[in-house]
C-alpha cells in the first residue's frame, strides 16, 4: 500500500461576527478512508465542497487532519502535488529553470551547477522546448504553464502524483494533449496518481479506479470499468448530469433538486437525502456505511437496488 | 515589466530625472560649488544674485548657490539612510507577523497600532531634544519610528501570498520556512515597499528640513535646506533669494519623489495596464 | 425575415501588441425560436462576437465593418440612444460569471425591478413586484417573495444564475445572448440551468444564442452550430451534421478532443 488513509476527519473553523461566539465548522471532510497501491491511478470526483481539494492536500502533506492517519510508505519528495491553476502555481519571480528543479535543489538531489542541464530534460519530458528554461512564467499561455508545473512534480521522481483539477482550466483543446502527457508519464514512470475533478469524462480516460465525493465522505468506490453501471443516486446523477457530445442520444436526465448543499449545515442522516429520489425514512435518521455491494464496488446507501443504468 | 509601464509616465519620470540630477549635484557637490559653503566673507553680505553668486550671498556672506549644493548632499542622505532602516525594520517584523500569524502577529499588529498612535514629528523633536540633534540622530531617529507602514504592506502581502499555490507547491516538496520567505514570498512582496520607499524619502526630507527650519536639526554650520531657510526668516524683507532658493529646491525635490512614487504606484497596479 | 443576421462582422482590437483581430469576417444568422450554438476554444472570438452584437466590446475594442441586422435594423449604425432601448430589452445578454452582473448592494428585488421597469412598460412601480415574483419563479426559484429580498450574496451561483436569467427575462426579449452561462457551475447545477433555458426557450419563443467552449452542450442544446477559430467562422450547420460529417479540419480536431466516458 503505497497510501493509506484511514478515518480522516478535517474541519475548518468559520469566525462568525466580531467577537467570535459560536463558532461554526466547515465539515470538508468526515471518517474519509481510502488507500492507493504502488502504481494505481485512483481518479476523485465530486462537486464543489464535497472535500476533494482537501483530501488531496491531507494526501501530499500539506494538511494535517484532525483525526485519524496518513500512512505514506515514501518520503516527503517522493509525492508531489499539480495544481488547478496555472497561473498561481508558478512564481511569477522565477525563471522556469529554477521553478522545474527546486524540489530537487530543496532535497539535495543535484548541484547547484547541475541545474540547468537538469530543468532543460525535465522541460523536454514535459514536451516543452529545453530553452524555455531561462524564460520566466508570464511569458507562456494556460497549457504552457501547466506542462512546467508537471515537469516540476515529476523531478523527483515521486511514487505519488496528486492532480488537483490539473486540466480544469484549461482550454478543451490543451486538456486533451496534457491527459495525454500525464497517461504517458504515469505509463513510463509507474507512478501512482490521486487524480481529482469535477469532470466524470476526464476521470474515466486517466484512472483504473473512482471514488465518488458527497459533502465530506465518498459515497462510492468502484473499478473505472463500472463508471456507467452506478449504485449510489448521487453517481447516477453526476453521470446523468455530464452532456454528451452526441446530439442523437437526448436522454432524459435526471435533474437534481436544489443546491449543492454546504458543508457547514450537514443534513441528517445520509447527507444526499435531501436531493435523492429514492429517500425514506431511514435515510433522514442514520447516515449509510460505505460498504461492499458487489465485486470490487463499494457504496454507501439503503437502496442501490433502485438505482437504474441511464446509459 | 514594471519599468515599461513607467516610461509611459511623462511626470514620473521628469521626477525620476530631477532625482538622478540631484544625485549627481550631491556627489560631486565640490566640484560643482563655485566656493567653499562655509566661506564666509563679511565684505560680500546679503549680495543680490549675479553672475559672481549664482544665487547671492547670506548674512555671512557665503555663497548661497554653494550651501544649496551641500545641502543636497544633506537632504538625500537623510532620505535614503532614514529610508534604509525603516524598510529593513518594516520588512522583518512584517514577514514575522505575516507568516506565522498566530498570537506573534496579534502582538506585533498591537505593537504597530501603538506606534503609528504617536504623532512622529514631535515624538522625533523630544528624542532629538533628548539626544541631540545631529544628522545621524535624525536618520536614526526617523527610520525608528517610520517602519509602521512598510509592515503593514509587507504583513499583508505575505498574508496573501502564504496560500498562494506556487507557495504551496514549494512547501509540499519540503521547502524550509527560509526558503518560503526568502525566495517565494518576499521577492513578490517588494513591489508596494518600492512604492513606499519613494513617497518616504519624500517625507524624511521634509521632517528633516522642518527640523532644522524649528532649529532642532543639523547644527547650523552645516547647510541644510531647511537651515537656510531658517536664517532666511530675519532677512525676508530685503533678501527674497535666501527664502526662495532652499524653499523651492525643497519644493522641487518632494515633489520628484512624490511624482516618481505615484508612478511607480501607477506601474505595479496590474488593473492599469 | 431573419431575426438576427450577421454580415461580414470585423471586430479589431488596436493594442500596442499590435493589431489584434478578435472577430474577423464572421457571418451568423438566427430565426425566431431556434438555438444556436457558437463553439470554440478560448481566443476563438465566441465571446467578442456576442459582446459585438450588442456593442458592448470594451476598449481598444472596436468593430471595423460588417452589418448586424435585428429585424431588418443594423444595430452597428444605430446611435446610443437608440441601441440603449434593445439592450436589455429585445436583445437580452447573460455572462458567466453571475457575482459581476448582479450588484452586490442591492437586493434582488430592486435589481430585477429595475430590469422590469426599464423595458417593460406594462408594469408600473406597484406592479413590478408582482412580476418580479412571478420571474423569479419562472426561472425555478423556490419561494420567490422571500428570496427576492436577499441580497446576491446570499445566494449560491446556481441560484445567482438563475437570477440573471430571470433579470433578461424581464423584457420579454427575442433574443437571449448568454455566454458560457455554466463554465462556472457544478456539472449537476449545470444541467439544472441547461434544463431551464431549453423549457423557457420553448415557453417563450425566444430565440437564444449560446457561446461555449463544450462540445457536449452544443450537442444537448443547439439546433444549428457555428465553430469559430482565430475570429473566423470554420464551419457551421445543423447539429446533427456538424457532428456525423465535420468537413473542417479544426472542426474535426475539436470534436476528436472531446472526452466521453
Amino acid at each position: 500500500m503505497l497510501l493509506e488513509l484511514k478515518n480522516i476527519v478535517k474541519r475548518f473553523p468559520v469566525k462568525r461576527g466580531f467577537f467570535g461566539g459560536g463558532r461554526d465548522f466547515v465539515h470538508a471532510l468526515s471518517d474519509v478512508s481510502l488507500f492507493i497501491k504502488e502504481g494505481e491511478t485512483l481518479g476523485l470526483v465530486g462537486e464543489s465542497g464535497c472535500g476533494k481539494s482537501t483530501l488531496g492536500r491531507i494526501a501530499v502533506g500539506l494538511y494535517k487532519p484532525d483525526s485519524g492517519t496518513v500512512v505514506f510508505g515514501g518520503s516527503s519528495k517522493e509525492r508531489q502535488i499539480v495544481f488547478q491553476d496555472p497561473y498561481s502555481s508558478l512564481n511569477p519571480r522565477m525563471c522556469v529553470g529554477n521553478i522545474v528543479t527546486e524540489p530537487l535543489i530543496i532535497n539535495k538531489l543535484i548541484k547547484k551547477n547541475e541545474r540547468f542541464k537538469k530543468a532543460g530534460e525535465l522541460l523536454k519530458e514535459a514536451g516543452l522546448n529545453e530553452e524555455f528554461a531561462q524564460r520566466y512564467p508570464h511569458e507562456f499561455s494556460g497549457g504552457q504553464r501547466q506542462r512546467i508545473c508537471i515537469a516540476r512534480a515529476i523531478s523527483t521522481r515521486p511514487r505519488l502524483i496528486v492532480a488537483d483539477e490539473p486540466v480544469s482550466s484549461l482550454d478543451v483543446a490543451v486538456q486533451a494533449d496534457i491527459l495525454e502527457l500525464l497517461k504517458d508519464l504515469q505509463a513510463r514512470y509507474k507512478m501512482a496518481y490521486l487524480f481529482i475533478s469535477h469532470d466524470l469524462r476526464v476521470i474515466s480516460k486517466l484512472c483504473s479506479r473512482v471514488a465518488v465525493m458527497y459533502l465530506g465522505k465518498i459515497v462510492e468506490l468502484m473499478d473505472a470499468k463500472f463508471i456507467k453501471e452506478p449504485l449510489h443516486p448521487y453517481t447516477e446523477a453526476l453521470l446523468s448530469a455530464v452532456p454528451l457530445p452526441d446530439p442523437k442520444i437526448k436522454k432524459k436526465r435526471i435533474i437534481l433538486e436544489g443546491d449543492v448543499p454546504s458543508p457547514i449545515d450537514l443534513p441528517k442522516g445520509c447527507a444526499f437525502n435531501p436531493r435523492c429520489r429514492y429517500k425514506e425514512d431511514v435515510c433522514m435518521k442514520d447516515a449509510p456505511v460505505l460498504e461492499s455491494k458487489a465485486d470490487k464496488r463499494q457504496a454507501a446507501c439503503y437502496f442501490t437496488q433502485k438505482v437504474r443504468n441511464i446509459l | 515589466m514594471v519599468w515599461h509601464q513607467l516610461k509611459r509616465n511623462k511626470l514620473a519620470l521628469t521626477g525620476l530625472a530631477v532625482i538622478v540630477l540631484l544625485f549627481i549635484v550631491a556627489i560631486f557637490a565640490p566640484m560643482i560649488a563655485p566656493y567653499n559653503p562655509n566661506a564666509y566673507d563679511l565684505d560680500s553680505v546679503l549680495k543680490a544674485p549675479s553672475l559672481a553668486h549664482l544665487f547671492g550671498t547670506d548674512d555671512q556672506g557665503r555663497d548661497v548657490f554653494s550651501r544649496i549644493v551641500f545641502g543636497a548632499r544633506i537632504s538625500l542622505s537623510v532620505g535614503f539612510v532614514a529610508v534604509s532602516i525603516y524598510i529593513t525594520i518594516g520588512i522583518i517584523l512584517g514577514a514575522i507577523a505575516g507568516y506565522y500569524g498566530g498570537w506573534i502577529d496579534i502582538a506585533l499588529s498591537r505593537l504597530i497600532e501603538v506606534v503609528i498612535c504617536f504623532p512622529t514629528f514631535f515624538l522625533i523633536l523630544a528624542i532629538l531634544a533628548f539626544v541631540g540633534p545631529s544628522i545621524y540622530n535624525i536618520m536614526i531617529v526617523i527610520g525608528l519610528t517610520g517602519w509602521t507602514g512598510v509592515a503593514r504592506l509587507i504583513r499583508g502581502e505575505f498574508l496573501r501570498l502564504k496560500s498562494v499555490d506556487f507557495v504551496s507547491a514549494a512547501k509540499a516538496s519540503g521547502a524550509s520556512d527560509f526558503r518560503i520567505i526568502f525566495r517565494h514570498l518576499l521577492p513578490n512582496s517588494l513591489a508596494p515597499v518600492l512604492v513606499s520607499a519613494s513617497f518616504g524619502v519624500a517625507a524624511a526630507i521634509l521632517v528633516e528640513s522642518s527640523l532644522s527650519f524649528l532649529g532642532f536639526g543639523v547644527p547650523p554650520y552645516v547647510s541644510s535646506w531647511g537651515g537656510i531657510l531658517s536664517e532666511s526668516r530675519e532677512y525676508m524683507d530685503v533678501a527674497w533669494w535666501l527664502t526662495i532658493t532652499p524653499g523651492l529646491a525643497i519644493f522641487l525635490t518632494i515633489t520628484a519623489y512624490n511624482l516618481l512614487g505615484e508612478g511607480l504606484r501607477d506601474a505595479i497596479d496590474p488593473r492599469m495596464r | 425575415m431573419t431575426l438576427l443576421d450577421i454580415k461580414n462582422l470585423r471586430t479589431y482590437f488596436d493594442t500596442e501588441a499590435g493589431l489584434v483581430k478578435a472577430v474577423d469576417g464572421v457571418d451568423l444568422s438566427l430565426e425566431r425560436g431556434e438555438i444556436v450554438a457558437v463553439v470554440g476554444g478560448s481566443g476563438s472570438g465566441k465571446t467578442i462576437l456576442a459582446l459585438s452584437i450588442l456593442k458592448l466590446v470594451p476598449e481598444p475594442g472596436k468593430i471595423v465593418s460588417g452589418e448586424i441586422s435585428y429585424n431588418g435594423i443594423d444595430l452597428v449604425k444605430l446611435p446610443a440612444s437608440e441601441l440603449r432601448k434593445v439592450r436589455g430589452g429585445k436583445i437580452s445578454m447573460i455572462f458567466q460569471e453571475p457575482m459581476t452582473a448582479l450588484n452586490p448592494v442591492f437586493t434582488i428585488e430592486n435589481q430585477i425591478s429595475e430590469a422590469i421597469l426599464t423595458h417593460d412598460k406594462t408594469f408600473d412601480n406597484r406592479a413590478a413586484p408582482g412580476r418580479t415574483a412571478e420571474l423569479l419563479s419562472m426561472v425555478g426559484i423556490p419561494d420567490p417573495v422571500k428570496k427576492m429580498k436577499a441580497y446576491p450574496n446570499e445566494l449560491s451561483g446556481g441560484m445567482r444564475q438563475r437570477v440573471m436569467i430571470a433579470m433578461a427575462l424581464a423584457s420579454k426579449p427575442d433574443i437571449l445572448i448568454a455566454d458560457e452561462p455554466t463554465t462556472a457551475l457544478d456539472v449537476t447545477i449545470q444541467a439544472q440551468i441547461l434544463e431551464l433555458i431549453a423549457s423557457l426557450q420553448v415557453k417563450l419563443g425566444m430565440a437564444v444564442i449560446f457561446i461555449t467552449h463544450d462540445f457536449g452542450i452544443v450537442a444537448q442544446v443547439a439546433h444549428r452550430v457555428y465553430v469559430m477559430h482565430d475570429g473566423r467562422v470554420v464551419e457551421s450547420g445543423k447539429v446533427g451534421d456538424v457532428f456525423e460529417r465535420p468537413k473542417d479540419d479544426y472542426t474535426k480536431k475539436l470534436l476528436a478532443t472531446v472526452p466521453v466516458l
